[in-house]
């Protein structure tokens, strides 16, 4: 199921959330799994049994892990046999194909057949999520989960099932056990989701079709501007379309007593990349940090390893998020600016303009973001090398000019968007900053009434409505 | 990456640490105190909003049809056992084919491949309370951004102009398959002029074939009338379809007549003669298309003055307006061109075993009160009766005169009137109805066929191919 669907917003959410009010605290995790399952099995039912095994798996390894605390050795096994199986999974689902094709390209004559199976909707966020309850209980950060069902509602939880943030179990561990949802929260959870549903569908999406619609264009046929728009407006579709995912996961959670923590933080405001990866998804760099990143040694070790360790990450990152070559391309293209950051880039970048930090670091990532859309690279060559003018139907059009103008007010918002602004702004209002007496109590409230219309009025005249990390 | 570095693999649980966004909230929740009242109307307004809406979706009755959007909504579908019991094993027979198969199994299976979750899905959308409403919300929305088009329609001053667009999937040589392109459907135009012209060639002298695709409204509105810097025919693919029938035309040298410059230049001169909301051309542009034709033959048109102009209707709005949610230009006026007369006319509606006898040729009683207006004139588009009639036959009572064979689209449909002043007719739309029309072409009196389109139709899914399919080898055999 999608948030951003009238299904969700007028049915499964007042069925979700209602029924978990009315029931007891002691059963609200329960509810919570069930309701959860329901959502994930929505779209493609035949997951769940997938889905129920991973957290079959993780709840025993995780208990034996806890059980042989003392012994340390079998408490590794445990551990090792979840990470196996775990991996294999998301292997088998996510990479197979991947491998196989690889392997019959290179070695002509071999026959393994391919499967072609359709990903698993949210595999590699709640792989990792599983994975990281057993190794938080193996390093003692958490404590083991006795009950299945809680664990069973952590892996499901349907706010971040699909496509993040990447809850570690440490952090939720107590409020699995014990939350407590008070009208503050939930208040702060509808401004979240509110935030998200916003950015998803009135963001989004539309820039998405922008982005569409200059894809669609035929080499040959796309002008040097339009190129460039169109990376543009797929970057900004990209933010907002996952960071709204977060931030209605991230409200949701709160309607319900969860607090996860954010996932974003205007990661286009950045002046380095390394700052831009500290801003961007960040539930997953943390997640690559504390499991893969620290484990061999972070950077305090020699020059040699500490870049050995990064260029692993960072190759590990690019395939998570897809067996294409453009995503290992991508991830290594991080791998090396980061490295070169480190050595030298960084010092530079302290003596220049915060201005030119800024382009250099939005230039970086509008290439970065050209290798990861194209999951057939030699297309993303050519719309690169269209963006320097080979194979363009001229510089400009008049079809530009007419589609900057017609979006001169729509991108303008979203850039302002990108900025921590509007949420100043916001709660500038909130605590009535501005002086404004008596109506700063209603203004709030009716503004949200306005932005619920105007998304449902949205959501309701629109075909165009694809989560772009869904598929990772 | 490194900040914050903490020791791995420490020994025993460590204290909680709070992560930064954490504390933020803290502090964001601390602050209620002076907000806690905002914070209930925030929680108030929100459930109350959802629940309202949740709610009338089940009081409100579902519609089969919206006279706004001129479709039919989709309805509940029904959830049963042997339903997910047949996605389930669908989706495992899906995991177990390659890309390829995939592709050809999903083609294969069409429109019935929605799994129960889409239909639920746009069940919600087509049902939704105050869908109309809330999409003139939308439209509202997105022209206050000055975004000048919603949903693919121009919002140009008064009048809503679809915006080119190509429809349809073809098969590539590997059997897959892809959407068509605007070189696909210059590729359809060509080939349709190609058949026509072989159509004509296979006629008896006797008969005569002409052709006429009119011009859609944003091939022949002014540009005046356009938003600000949108791109000339010349800048878009409008002019690859017009540059490929011409080429063709001039090609296979068919008979031809020109109804997009005439309409243009009326419509430059301020004319009212395509309608604001509606993908049509109104009566006087019909009129004008007529006379363009009607000299082609030789014959001189009555002239404008000797119709009487009835208003039918002030309020019509029509296909664009439904595709775009909103206007901002008011309503159509509906047009009848009267003439002392006209009610000296049968029309029958053949449909089958079926035959609906009509005095003149407007639909009048039957479609007063049905929103859809245009479906006024015969032969238009609806679902029911008059709507895209296996044959419909104009004759003029009492007098033999020669008989056209009109193969057309629904822009054919408000035209018949002046045209019925000079011939019999019988008219045809290839586009739904597969009737064998030989009998009609063994008519002794048969002067004329006339294919009329407008060229969304025509470089869509004209059937040209079914035309010629019965002509040729209908005159072929008689040569012989």
């Amino acid at each position: 199921m999608v948030f951003s669907t009238l299904e969700f917003l007028f049915l499964y959410l007042i069925v979700a959330i209602g029924f978990y009010y009315l029931f007891p605290r002691k059963i609200r995790n329960i509810w919570l799994l069930i309701i959860s399952l329901v959502f994930y099995g929505w779209g493609e039912p035949i997951y769940l049994f997938l889905m129920i095994f991973t957290i079959v798996v993780d709840y025993v390894c995780g208990f034996l892990v806890d059980k042989f605390r003392s012994d340390k050795k079998k408490a590794k096994t445990a551990l090792i046999i979840s990470v196996i199986i775990n991996l294999a999974i998301l292997g088998f689902f996510k990479y197979y194909d991947f491998i196989v094709g690889s392997i019959i390209n290179l070695i002509p004559g071999v026959n393994i057949p391919l499967l072609g199976l359709s990903l698993p909707i949210g595999i590699s966020f709640y792989t990792f999520q599983a994975l990281s309850y057993v190794i938080d209980v193996y390093r003692g950060d958490a404590s083991v989960q006795k009950k299945i069902t809680s664990f069973g509602a952590y892996v499901t939880l349907f706010p971040q099932l699909i496509a993040g943030p990447i809850v570690r179990y440490k952090d939720v561990d107590d409020a699995l056990n014990e939350r407590k949802e008070t009208v503050d929260l939930f208040a702060s959870g509808i401004r979240t989701f509110m935030a998200g549903l916003c950015k998803k569908i009135l963001f989004a999406n539309v820039v998405g079709q922008l982005w569409a619609n200059i894809r669609d264009v035929p080499m040959g046929e796309r002008t040097v501007v339009a190129a460039w728009l169109g990376i543009i407006f797929y970057s900004l579709q990209l933010y907002f379309d996952f960071s709204a995912y977060s931030d209605m996961a991230i409200g949701l959670g709160k309607m319900m007593g969860f607090r996860f923590l954010e996932n974003f933080n205007y990661p286009y405001i950045a002046d380095s990349i390394t700052d831009f990866w500290r801003r961007w998804h960040m539930s997953l760099s943390t997640w690559f940090r504390d499991n893969v990143y620290f484990p061999l040694g972070g950077s305090r070790c020699s020059l040699f390893k500490t870049y050995r360790n990064l260029f692993i990450v960072w190759m590990l990152t690019g395939i998570w998020h897809g067996a294409y070559w453009n995503y290992i391309l991508w991830g290594v293209f991080y791998g090396i600016i980061l490295m070169m950051e480190k050595g030298f880039l960084l010092k530079w970048l302290q003596k220049v303009p915060k201005a030119i930090r800024h382009i250099y670091t939005l230039l970086i990532v509008l290439f970065g973001w050209l290798i990861f859309v194209f999951e057939n690279t030699s297309e993303g060559w050519a719309y690169l090398k269209n963006m320097f003018g080979v194979n363009a139907a001229g510089f400009a059009s008049t079809a530009d000019a007419y589609l900057i103008l017609r979006n001169l007010i729509f991108i303008a918002i979203l850039v302002i968007a990108c900025t921590p602004l509007p949420k100043k702004l916001f709660y500038k209002l909130y605590f009535n900053e501005f002086k404004l007496g008596k109506v700063w109590r209603v203004l709030v409230p009716v503004g949200c009434v306005v932005l619920l219309t105007v998304c449902t009025a949205y959501m309701v005249d629109s075909s165009f409505n694809p989560f772009l990390y869904f598929r990772f | 990456m490194d900040n914050n570095e903490i020791k791995v693999e420490a020994p025993v649980r460590k204290p909680k640490q709070k992560p930064e966004a954490e504390i933020l909230l803290d502090r964001q929740l601390e602050m209620k105190g002076k907000t806690r009242k905002t914070d209930i109307a925030i929680l108030a307004s929100f459930c109350v909003f959802i629940l309202f809406f949740g709610i009338m979706f089940f009081v409100l009755p579902d519609k089969t049809y919206s006279e706004t959007e001129k479709r039919t909504l989709a309805q509940m579908p029904s959830l049963t056992f042997s339903r997910i019991g047949g996605d389930l094993q669908r989706d495992l027979k899906l995991m177990t084919m390659t890309e390829d198969e995939k592709k050809a199994y999903v083609a294969e299976l069409g429109d019935s491949y929605k799994v129960f979750s889409d239909e639920i899905g746009d069940y919600y959308a087509d049902q939704f309370p105050f869908r109309d409403q809330l999409r003139v919300v939308k439209a509202a929305v997105e022209i206050g951004m000055l975004k000048q088009e919603n949903n693919d329609v121009l919002f140009a001053g008064e009048y809503l102009i679809k915006k080119d667009s190509v429809s349809g999937v073809v098969q590539n040589e590997d059997g897959t398959f892809r959407d068509r392109t605007y070189e696909d459907a210059a590729e359809t135009i060509k080939n349709n002029v190609h058949l026509l012209s072989g159509i004509e060639q296979s006629l008896p002298e006797s008969v005569d074939l002409r052709t006429a695709v009119a011009g859609r409204t944003i091939d022949v509105v002014p540009e005046s009338k356009l938003p600000p810097l949108f791109p000339t025919e010349d800048e878009t693919h409008r002019s690859v379809y017009w540059n490929a029938y011409n080429d063709q035309v001039q090609a296979d040298g068919l008979n031809v007549i020109d109804l997009k410059d005439v309409l243009n230049l009326h419509f430059r001169g301020g004319e009212y003669v395509y309608y604001k909301t509606d993908h049509h051309w109104t009566s006087l542009g019909a009129y004008y298309a007529y006379c363009e034709i009607i000299r082609s033959y030789g014959i001189e048109p009555y002239a404008l003055d000797t119709f009487s102009r009835e208003t039918y209707t002030t309020s019509f709005v029509g296909t664009t307006y439904a595709k775009a949610g909103a206007a901002f230009g008011g309503k159509d006026t509906i047009e009848l061109f009267r003439y002392d007369g006209d009610t000296d006319y049968t029309t029958t509606i053949i449909n089958g075993d079926k035959k609906t006898v009509l005095q003149g040729f407007y639909n009048q009683d039957k479609y007063r009160d049905i929103n859809d207006k245009y479906g006024v004139f015969i032969g238009s588009d609806d679902t029911g009766d008059g709507g895209n009639n296996a044959v419909t036959i104009v004759e003029k009572n009492g007098e033999s005169r020669p008989k056209m064979i009109l193969i057309k689209d629904s822009f054919g449909n408000s035209i018949v009137p002046f045209l019925a002043r000079h011939f019999d007719l019988i008219i045809l739309d290839l586009r739904t109805s597969s009737k064998d029309f030989s009998e009609y072409l063994s008519d002794p009196d048969l002067a004329h066929i006339l294919v009329l389109y407008n060229m969304e139709t025509f470089m869509n899914d004209a059937k040209i191919s079914d035309a010629a399919s019965r002509i040729i080898p209908y005159f072929r055999q008689k040569a012989n």
